[in-house]
């Protein structure tokens, strides 16, 4: 794996770890900060993903995945202030 | 004088790895939600940006120039939004309310009342 693109969307899965024990473990609010620092990550992870494998087309994934995280994070946010 | 791209890319997506994976284990560490809101936006604003130089500096495709800067500028407008819907919605279920109550004693900069005392309600029924 000699591209440096491949060892950084490597070394950014480590930052997986934290998110997830902070969204299995918790309050409710926890858990939501907990998943949007996830869905941030991931957003990043395949940008560095898609340029180490030179897919310049499949920059569409992170782009809706960017857009999709804003409006999973508000419908829980709006969620969790009564109904959760 | 030229600059040695791999070597500088490199350095530029390992400090945003790495910023990343420091501000993954703060969220972890706080105390509490208010505190752990702060460190999803350092990822957005510090990292993307990192990742986004990056690639213009080794992508020569205009197509995914543009992409990556659209994904940080989402990313960037999006975060902060979503921070603030986050902590209302965090105050509201601890609370049961947004508008501070004066009996919560929170200090307004430049004024002797506290918020949720007679001026912040003018403020609020405007």
């Amino acid at each position: 794996m000699n591209n440096v693109w491949l060892w950084a969307a490597a070394a950014l899965l480590l930052a997986l770890i934290p998110c997830g024990i902070t969204v299995f473990r918790g309050k409710p609010g926890d858990r939501l900060v907990g998943m949007e620092m996830a869905s941030t990550v991931v957003t990043l992870e395949m940008v560095l993903l898609v340029e180490g494998f030179q897919r310049t087309p499949f920059y569409d994934l992170p782009l809706t995945l960017a857009l999709l995280s804003f409006g999973g994070g508000m419908v829980f946010a709006r969620f969790m202030e009564r109904w959760l | 004088m030229e600059v040695h791209h791999p070597i500088v890319v490199g350095v530029l997506a390992g400090v945003a790895v790495l910023l990343a994976i420091v501000c993954a284990v703060g969220v972890v560490v706080m105390r509490d939600p208010y505190q752990r809101l702060h460190f999803p936006s350092v990822v957005v604003t510090f990292s993307t940006l990192l990742i986004a130089i990056a690639v213009w500096i080794e992508e020569k495709d205009p197509q995914a120039r543009i992409k990556v800067t659209l994904i940080g500028l989402l990313l960037f407008v999006m975060n902060s939004v979503l921070t603030a819907a986050t902590a209302k919605s965090i105050r509201i279920r601890q609370k049961g309310h947004w508008e501070p109550h004066p009996d919560e004693q929170i200090p307004v900069a430049g004024r002797k009342e506290v918020a949720g005392a007679f001026g912040a309600t003018e403020d609020h029924q405007a």
